[in-house]
């Protein structure tokens, strides 16, 4: 089946997918063996600032560049019925029609982090099948989701003009993983007065470049496309560094995805009881720690 | 801890989305993975959607009294691409009398206005062929 994905069949690399999602772990394992190293371009930001535009407009550049796009979109599962409206395709319908793109919608899950558990599988995926520039887009991240900083190569932090102050912006978290920060919907309000916000977190001497967009008309994407590859040009780690950064991810997630799945199986109402009539918390919790190890 | 996964469309000109939408966010509520690909999508922008999205279900809605020639489209790009484990449903503003040149075609039911969810979501649930 990898043969036939690495072959261009976009069956086979779709079917491929859904075995890893399945927790297929010995399609992860093939596919780790024959990654190319393609560059993995994360985008994040607020839910409503643009992401998925921005990717559909930025992917076509990079397709016109010379390189085979693939895109993997996470929005969030209910916390509730599991389910998910998976809803950044609809942006993408041109992207959708290049011979040199391949887009896949992909649900938390119940993950933290703004990622999905096998989003570096997934990646893979796309890495082996050829594709050589590899869009992941967040879900709407809040101030925390800043996972896409370990498995990304370049991460670009989207944001809109009039939304908080430069008290948001100099927090921690989610301002502190951008390596580029654009400014989209550059036409609905001050956009200059959130460039200055932004270059005024300037304390370092990092400071990340800031970029005015206006995605739906592709203003300022073709800068943005540069502003990427120039990013990328920069990063002194060879080819087998930044695989294996990426596998360091991949590894903590299968890790968080058996606990995960062990913790929805526990009795918190025994331990609570536990608590209650007097024990102390490390006893508690150390009889839940052996029982995961087993 | 896969979903059965679905893809809601439009294909066609007409922009009355409302149903695709409640439909999207019910069928999210009983659990499935929805992908929202919107309107104006061409059969080829859908069947193309499918394949990525390996999806289980196909649902179009169509209200501009196309459906024949979309539902035909789809079902035929379907068959050249050797889909054979996906269920195609419909719904939208579809007469009673096209029902069975649709269920010739290839679809499975149609849903129209007045249809509860829990019937959408049965429907798919017992007649769902992968994941099983």
């Amino acid at each position: 089946m990898i043969g036939r994905a690495v072959s261009g069949d976009r069956k086979a690399l779709a079917r491929i997918m859904t075995e890893i999602e399945l927790g297929n772990e010995k399609i992860s394992e093939s596919l780790i063996g024959m990654l190319r190293g393609s560059s993995i371009v994360g985008i994040t930001g607020f839910p409503g600032t643009g992401k998925s535009t921005i990717i559909s407009r930025l992917a076509m550049e990079m397709i016109k560049r010379g390189q085979k796009v693939g895109v993997l979109c996470i929005d969030p599962s209910s916390p509730f019925s599991g389910g998910s409206v998976l809803g950044d395709r609809v942006r993408m319908s041109e992207l959708g029609r290049q011979s040199g793109s391949f887009i896949r919608s992909v649900p938390t899950s119940g993950k933290n982090g703004g990622l999905g558990y096998f989003t570096v599988d997934l990646a893979n995926a796309l890495d082996v099948a050829g594709y050589s520039t590899i869009f992941i887009e967040t879900v709407g991240a809040g101030q925390d989701e800043i996972e896409i900083h370990n498995i990304a190569d370049v991460v670009v932090m989207v944001t809109v003009p009039n939304l908080g102050d430069e008290i948001q912006a100099i927090k921690a978290g989610i301002m502190e993983v951008a390596d580029i920060f654009v400014v989209n919907k550059a036409d609905i309000g001050p956009a200059d007065e959130k460039v200055m916000e932004l270059l005024a977190l300037n304390a370092s001497g990092n400071m990340p470049e800031v970029i005015k967009t206006v995605a739906t008309r592709g203003e300022g994407i073709s800068y943005l496309a540069s502003a990427i590859e120039g990013y990328l040009q920069k990063d002194s780690r060879t080819r087998q560094e930044m695989i294996k950064s990426r596998l360091k991810q991949l590894v903590r997630y299968h890790i968080e995805y058996r606990l995960d799945r062990y913790l929805e199986g526990r009795d918190f109402e025994a331990m609570v009881n536990e608590l209650l009539s007097g024990k102390g918390i490390s006893e508690v919790i150390s009889q839940a720690a052996s029982e995961l190890t087993k | 801890m896969r979903k059965i996964r679905v893809i809601i469309a439009k294909p066609g000109l007409d922009g009355h989305d409302r149903g695709a939408k409640v439909l999207a966010r019910s069928l999210m509520e009983k659990g499935f993975d929805v992908i929202y690909a919107g309107i104006r999508q061409t059969p080829e922008d859908i069947v193309r959607a499918a394949i990525e999205e390996d999806v289980d279900v196909i649902g179009l809605s169509v209200l501009s009294g196309s459906h024949l020639y979309q539902f035909r489209r789809v079902a035929s790009l379907m068959k050249q691409n050797k889909i054979d484990d996906v269920l195609l449903i419909g719904g939208g503003i579809i007469p009673e009398s096209d029902k069975p040149k649709l269920a010739k075609i290839g679809v499975s039911a149609v849903f129209g206005p007045g249809s509860s969810i829990d019937e959408i979501s049965n429907f798919i649930n017992s007649k769902c062929r992968r994941l099983k």
